[in-house]
């Protein structure tokens, strides 16, 4: 015999849910904001000057955000994925916490390697035919996350996509799919009112 | 200045122009393998700088273009600092007083957002980029020449592959 009063319950639960995850992950958008946007006199590494500048790392080493990222950024990674890869420097800390949610394995790609150094361009376990999503703070040009991405096909790993937390509206989404990757983001600059 | 010498030099540092290489850009001169070439090469820096009486030397980054511009501000008694890339953000050393009339040196400019950045520095201090000199002049920064201050190479990667 069908429960028409649970039945009920059901389909206004699922909007209500919704509706919540919508609210947390609005209020999570205004304290990624609250946390690290700065007024002042910039220099940009462009030559521009800037009176604001988002210094990311002022919310990627708050726990508070961090986990809720993390939960939020695990929704995005799709369910054949076998690793995640984190962009140094930043990212690794995303990477951590979204492993931490996931119980994936992460790797960490370097930005480049010193000449006198051991170190690999790709830190950690990885093998040839490894599902990987690369993890990416921020977006702009594109090109940190492609070149990530580019290192990790180099090693033999097949990317599934690469997965940030803010897209700066900067051409980024454009470069990175000409360049054969797809990308999906959280929060895009216009949302966050930057 | 002879820029058979020059062309010289600069291969004793792994250097060049870029002519053999295959996207034309010159391979990163570095000076810490040729004391005596780096020298050389930075005194031939100092007798074009001296008309323009810089007050402080500025290096991008690298640690190559450090020692070039040690060579160069010693020659004339001038602070060096060293700026770089955070983050998207530029950052620079100790050092760079107010209202500077600044040299950026390199042994080549490949972005022209290295020359832009080094501007914006110096703007914001109330000063100005008198000059950018480099060991291989580059298209890069012949486009953007108008925002470099005068503009000093001691030799042209057009005239080399034209010679």
């Amino acid at each position: 015999m069908i429960d028409w009063a649970e039945l009920g319950a059901s389909a206004i639960a699922v909007p209500d849910a919704r509706r919540d995850r919508e609210r947390r992950l609005a209020e999570l958008a205004r304290d990624v904001v609250g946390a690290a946007y700065l007024r002042g006199d910039f220099v940009l590494s462009s030559g521009a000057r800037s009176n604001y500048y988002f210094d990311k790392y002022l919310f990627e080493t708050k726990p508070g955000i961090l986990r809720r990222l993390a939960t939020f950024m695990a929704e995005l990674v799709p369910p054949q994925t076998d690793r995640i890869a984190g962009t140094e420097l930043g990212a690794v800390a995303l990477a951590t916490a979204l492993s931490l949610e996931t119980g994936l394995p992460f790797v960490i790609a370097r930005k480049g390697t010193k000449a006198y150094s051991t170190a690999r361009l790709v830190e950690g376990e990885i093998y040839p035919g490894d599902r990987v999503v690369v993890i990416e703070d921020v977006i702009s040009t594109g090109a940190q996350a492609i070149r990530a991405a580019n290192r990790l096909v180099e090693v033999g790993a097949h990317v599934l996509g690469i997965l940030a937390v803010i897209d700066r509206e900067q051409g980024g989404p454009e470069a990175i799919s000409a360049a054969g990757y797809t990308l999906t983001t959280l929060f895009r600059r216009g949302q966050l009112g930057l | 200045m002879d820029e058979a010498r020059v062309a010289a030099l600069l291969a004793r540092g792994g250097g060049g122009t870029g002519e053999d290489e295959p996207a034309g850009r010159p391979p990163k001169y570095n000076g810490l393998t040729d004391p005596a070439g780096v020298e050389e090469l930075g005194r031939l820096l100092v007798d074009r700088l001296r008309a323009v009486a810089p007050t402080t030397i500025v290096v991008w980054e690298d640690p190559e273009d450090v020692v070039l511009g040690h060579v160069v501000a010693r020659e004339l008694g001038l602070p060096v600092v060293r700026a770089w890339d955070a983050d998207g953000l530029v950052g620079h050393s100790a050092g760079l007083p107010e209202t500077p009339r600044v040299v950026l040196v390199a042994d080549a400019i490949r972005d022209a957002r290295v020359v832009r950045a080094a501007r914006a520095v110096t703007d914001r201090e109330g000063g100005s980029l008198v000059a950018t000199a480099v060991l291989v002049g580059t298209p890069e920064l012949h486009s953007v020449a108008d925002e470099a201050g005068e503009c000093f190479a001691l030799i042209e990667a057009p005239a080399v592959e034209a010679g």
